[in-house]
């Protein structure tokens, strides 16, 4: 059920980043499309009734460590993506005056 | 001795903070030397090391392996590494001018800190043996690349670098998609270990899910037919000496990955004959390479018109690799490393030559064999290679290529092959014909210094030195081949 | 400024707050949820706090961008420093066990694992104050 719902959230991301033509709009539907894929490593990490994975002294189920480990590094490289995108459409926003992809193609001809 | 395989991949990295620190003495460029150097030298010794004594493994942190991260040098990674590390090192020695020509004196560690993180992502994405780290790694260096694109002296660079970010970025999220469903079928992520569970796991479903995401997500990467858009705009807007490196470079590492996925770790299921997408691949393949070189034919751009010529080399590189025959593959790994050599040797020419230039048109090579008779001759050289003459190194490719297509008796393809390979002569020729019979109508001088003579020369050298002697390239590229296909890795 | 004396009052107490918190994130990151890149984010984000609620002309942060990057390569440097350290004593790198004094494997790597989160706290926190300095600085 949630596997459907990540899905869902996977295409709406994919699908703003395809139609917006607004550069801002399409790194928010990039962070969508990333935040995804995210969600579906954690889900895959989660066992039914797992707590968190922290040492202690008894013993119970715990969830699978590794893919928190990997999504951090995913966000971290996600977080790094979001910044330079956002710091090219400043530099964009300067030279063309406009940060709408249509417009600034039709500059090109 | 045995630390060799890591010290690859940190070395550049060590280098990064001392560039950042010491960017108040103007040495980045002497720092940059002195990496790639090292480089080179570790990379040879590793190369060497692995081609009498076999396969090095190299635990990180002393952490066996399916737990900890490994690092993997065979036959395979060490031929990519060989032309990482000298394409790496050719650009580095002759970029100083070009570099300060373009990039803004107070940025101009930024770009050698970028320049280096590349290198460390490029390395790292051959050596590591552990499939999320690869992603890791393919980020560094496509990061470090967007930041180099954007660095282009024209208008376009900075969108062009932007677009390319949200292409890349797509790709590497669908890799990450795919890791994620090939550790949730077999918890794991080393590659070694992921072979062994991949061939006896039973969602066969998943797995195909998996290959198409990793099949669109390092398309991306490696330019491949449909989705090699941003190539284009990259190759044509970006600072030439980038161009330069990426030619040789970026594009291969996605055809790496593609060999490392594909033929390496799922070679037991056989990705490419499940639902017969290798026929899909080749079918779509030659499509592209008949319109790529249209497309490059119309161009007056020579940037775009050899960006759109990469584009169709590429596609014969999947064509020989899907085939999956022992000469198919070798005719791939061969024309990876013939098209970079003769790729970087062109770009290389053309930067040179018009250093402070924006744009490159055809008619500006206009009268150049009159000004620089010998710069005229490797440049010659250099593409008559690209065409695929006898005597030089983009021959041998082809010749293994066409050879491989008939083997497989796929009479359609060779023929498209062939005939390709005809009208690249179309568009070589309209570069040769600028070069020797139009005279020089702007009289501009073309800006060239001694010492840069010596990487073109050598270049040109190297190309016919491999298109004559090829017990290196070939012998490799065989036994690699035989590897992969009777399982012996 | 004057009408926002509620968030002015809010971020003083909460400031050093946060403070602490990424302290004890960076620090005790070996045993709980925790370690380099969260307490990096917490503690640049104290930072950037700061400079949004209460910076005016004399007050803006006055860390120059300059020194912002020496930290950043220091940490990055750190990290890589650490792992080589492991190769000098004959192990492989990152192998922190040859951090040790006395020794005792466990212990060293623990001492490796404390340096390379500072490393890593250093430069993330780092990043994101410049991040933040730079997009603050190009307002349009």
């Amino acid at each position: 059920m949630i596997y459907a719902l990540n899905m869902i959230l996977f295409t709406l991301g994919l699908v703003i980043m395809i139609r917006e033509s607004n550069l801002v709009k399409k790194v928010i539907g990039l962070n969508i499309f990333q935040s995804s894929i995210f969600i579906f490593f954690i889900l895959l990490s989660k066992l039914n009734d797992s707590l968190p994975p922290i040492l202690e002294d008894y013993s119970y189920d715990y969830s699978n460590p590794l893919p928190h480990v990997l999504i951090l590094t995913a966000i971290v490289v996600s977080i790094s993506t979001t910044s330079l995108a956002l710091a090219l459409i400043l530099k964009i926003k300067k030279q063309f005056n406009t940060i709408d992809e249509d417009e600034i193609s039709k500059d090109d001809q | 001795m045995s630390q060799i395989p890591v010290l690859i991949i940190i070395l550049p990295l060590l280098f990064v903070p001392i560039v950042i620190l010491m960017r108040m003495f103007k040495v980045s460029y002497l720092i940059v030397v002195l990496s790639s150097v090292l480089n080179f030298i570790l990379i040879t010794i590793l190369t060497l090391d692995v081609f009498t004594n076999g396969a090095v493994f190299y635990e990180l942190g002393g952490w066996p392996a399916p737990i900890g991260i490994r690092l993997n040098a065979d036959m395979l990674s060490c031929l990519f590494l060989m032309l990482i590390g000298f394409m790496n090192l050719v650009c580095v020695i002759s970029c100083k001018e070009i570099v300060e020509k373009t990039v803004s004196s107070s940025k101009v560690y930024l770009f050698y800190t970028a320049w280096l993180l590349c290198n460390t992502g490029f390395t790292g994405i051959i050596l590591t043996d552990d499939i999320f780290n690869m992603f890791v790694f393919l980020e560094i260096s496509s990061l470090s690349s967007y930041f180099l694109i954007s660095q282009g002296n024209q208008k376009k660079s900075t969108f062009a670098a932007l677009q390319y970010l949200f292409i890349g970025s797509i790709g590497a999220i669908f890799v990450l998609f795919a890791i994620g469903l090939l550790y949730m079928i077999t918890g794991t992520l080393n590659m070694q270990d992921l072979t062994k569970q991949l061939a006896v796991v039973e969602e066969k479903q998943i797995v195909l899910f998996a290959i198409v995401f990793l099949l669109v997500g390092v398309g991306v990467k490696s330019a491949l037919f449909p989705l090699h858009g941003w190539l284009i705009k990259t190759y044509a807007y970006s600072p030439s000496i980038v161009t330069t490196y990426f030619s040789g470079t970026s594009t291969k590492i996605g055809i790496y990955i593609f060999f490392r996925v594909f033929l390496d770790i799922l070679n037991d299921i056989g990705p490419l004959t499940l639902f017969s997408l290798s026929d899909i691949l080749i079918a779509l393949s030659s499509i592209g390479v008949v319109l790529i070189t249209y497309y490059a034919i119309k161009q007056t751009d020579i940037k775009k018109m050899l960006a759109y010529s990469s584009v169709g080399q590429l596609s014969y590189i999947f064509i020989a690799m899907i085939l999956y025959i022992p000469d198919g593959i070798t005719a791939s790994l061969v024309h990876v490393i013939n098209h970079s050599i003769i790729k970087t040797s062109l770009f290389l020419t053309l930067t040179l030559l018009f250093i402070s230039k924006k744009e490159v048109l055809l008619t500006d090579l206009a009268g150049l064999s009159t000004k620089q008779p010998i710069i005229t001759s490797c440049f010659l050289v250099m593409s008559l290679a690209l065409v695929g003459l006898p005597l030089t190194a983009g021959f041998i490719s082809k010749w293994y290529l066409i050879l491989s297509l008939i083997q497989s008796k796929y009479w359609m393809f060779t023929s498209i092959v062939v005939l390709t390979s005809f009208m690249t002569l179309f568009y070589v020729w309209k570069m040769i014909d600028q070069v020797y019979f139009k005279e020089n109508s702007n009289g501009e001088m073309f800006e060239l210094k001694k010492h840069q003579f010596i990487p073109i020369a050598f270049l040109t050298l190297l190309i016919i030195y491999l298109g004559v002697e090829t017990s290196l390239t070939v012998g490799v590229s065989q036994s690699i081949a035989y590897d992969i296909i009777y399982g012996v890795i | 400024m004057d009408d926002n004396v509620v968030i002015k009052i809010i971020s003083t107490l909460m400031i050093p707050l946060i403070l602490i918190f990424g302290l004890y994130v960076q620090f005790h990151g070996e045993y709980s949820a925790g370690g380099g890149f969260q307490a990096g984010v917490i503690l640049a984000a104290s930072f950037i706090l700061y400079d949004l609620v209460f910076s005016n002309e004399n007050t803006s942060l006055k860390l120059n961008t300059e020194i912002i990057l020496n930290f950043i390569a220091a940490g990055v440097a750190l990290y890589v420093l650490v792992g080589i350290f492991g190769l000098l004593y004959g192990g492989n790198f990152l192998d922190y066990s040859s951090l040790s004094l006395s020794n005792d494997a466990s212990s060293g790597q623990k001492i490796g694992i404390f340096l390379v989160e500072i490393g890593v706290g250093l430069t993330v926190s780092g990043v994101m104050v410049l991040i933040y300095k730079m997009f603050n600085k190009s307002k349009a």
